[in-house]
């Protein structure tokens, strides 16, 4: 009968902190006893001891009780701590690709292909050393005595709210980047009209062409096309979904990697034919590589910016309470 | 579509939390230890759990507004909550609150509710 008694305070005990687990085991004993006594008359069967514990709760459940739900981080630090953490998602693959490239501009036989896997390795291995850093340290400074009264909510004044961003900004950015798609397309356009490359915006005389890849330049005008049907798409909406988010993402993403060769390799060739003394400036010939790296850095990061503000990576929706109940001087 | 009695169940929850906490106060002006405060109360007509009601004399007790006393000169150990002199000052505030807020909704409920 003990036993059972002794079983169920030694797991309620797992879950209380060590400062509070004796004296909380101790009070709990002792107030199952007095249910006991109450229900067996100082001798309860198994079935009584069991029935008394059923009624408790279980273990956790009582743990929890106790106020001895423990947190990795905590609420108050936890809204610094994805602060951080979004700025680093920022920033970290953009410090990789710079180094990265710095790097392979210095190897002896760098190719493109390996370096893209590359900063996408180092970016991810980067990423989860800085999250779990990171929430090392928060878990640390939770734990530690720190003040923490700093990062609470400030006194907050509601003049000083920001204006709404979702319903106007949201739509200027859309505008601006159909905008931008819609004349890109249009130069674009031209290009295939005219076969290729040229810095000579006419139709009847576009001077001298540089080729460029068939195929790549009808992809990037596919991916133009279908950014195009997107924003359309948001507009009608008014709101972006996490569908036309990722879609857009992707396009962007081809759409640079189509622009290497559309433009930023054939690009670079124009160039250093007009002015040949460029080819002496060192690393120069991995400029369009570095570019392109860059515009897909971009299109990541703007797809990142897009499901953060869709609200993909909250976790702290909390709901309002159904009703305030009144309180003190409410009258 | 959520189940209508688990909604009410945790919205009966909520009403009574802070009831329980002022039914607890009024108790202890004599010393209880926690089985006898729960079969006092349920004597009065106010069942709580006991699950419920041992963490919350601690966590009352942690804030200052219960005393606590181990009494070894039982048959067992008990340990005996009474009610502190600050746990005195907010027990009377929150009766002239609770005697506001049913005179406040008395009238809400009794004047203007469904007809």
């Amino acid at each position: 009968m003990s036993d059972l008694v002794e079983r169920y305070l030694y797991q309620v005990g797992r879950y209380l902190p060590k400062a509070e687990r004796a004296e909380i085991q101790a009070e709990l004993r002792s107030l199952i006893q007095d249910q006991l006594d109450h229900r067996g008359q100082g001798s309860a069967s198994v079935q009584d001891v069991a029935a008394v514990l059923q009624a408790l709760g279980s273990p956790l459940k009582m743990a929890r009780s106790y106020g001895a739900e423990q947190y990795l981080v905590g609420p108050t630090l936890y809204p610094a701590m994805r602060r951080v953490l979004r700025t680093g998602l920022y920033v970290i693959p953009l410090v990789v690709v710079v180094v990265k490239v710095i790097v392979a501009l210095t190897a002896t036989n760098p190719t493109l292909v390996g370096l893209f896997f590359d900063v996408v390795f180092t970016s991810v291995q980067a990423l989860l050393v800085f999250i779990g850093v990171l929430v090392g340290i928060f878990a640390l400074l939770e734990r530690s005595d720190t003040d923490l009264s700093q990062f609470k909510e400030k006194t907050w004044n509601p003049l000083d709210l920001p204006a709404t961003v979702e319903a106007g900004k949201v739509q200027d950015e859309v505008a601006t980047d159909l905008a931008g798609n819609v004349f890109a397309l249009l130069i674009l356009l031209y290009f295939l009209v005219v076969g290729g490359l040229t810095l000579n915006f006419n139709l009847a005389d576009p001077g001298d062409v540089i080729p460029v890849p068939l195929a790549w330049l009808l992809t990037v005008i596919g991916a133009h096309l279908g950014r195009i049907g997107v924003i359309v798409l948001v507009l009608r909406r008014g709101r972006w979904s996490l569908g036309a988010a990722l879609g857009f993402t992707l396009l962007d993403v081809i759409s640079a990697v189509g622009g290497y060769f559309v433009i930023a390799r054939p690009g670079y060739d124009l160039l250093v034919g007009a002015l040949p003394w460029l080819t002496t400036i060192p690393l120069i010939s991995w400029g369009p590589i570095a570019i392109s790296a860059f515009v897909v850095l971009l299109g990541l990061l703007g797809g990142l910016d897009r499901l953060i503000k869709l609200g993909v990576f909250r976790t702290d929706q909390a709901s309002p309470p159904p009703f305030n109940i009144p309180t003190t001087g409410s009258r | 579509m959520t189940d209508i009695n688990e909604e009410l169940s945790k919205l009966q929850l909520e009403l009574r939390r802070g009831i329980v906490v002022l039914a607890v106060l009024s108790q202890l002006g004599t010393p209880q230890y926690g089985y006898s405060l729960v079969q006092r109360l349920a004597d009065l007509g106010m069942e709580i759990e006991e699950g419920t009601l041992y963490p919350l004399l601690r966590r009352l007790a942690s804030q200052g507004l219960l005393e606590s006393d181990w009494e070894l000169s039982e048959s067992r150990p008990r340990k005996y909550y009474r009610i502190s002199p600050a746990g005195r000052a907010v027990y009377d505030a929150l009766v002239a609150d609770w005697n506001e807020t049913v005179e406040v909704m008395a009238g809400i409920l009794g004047g203007n509710s469904h007809e």
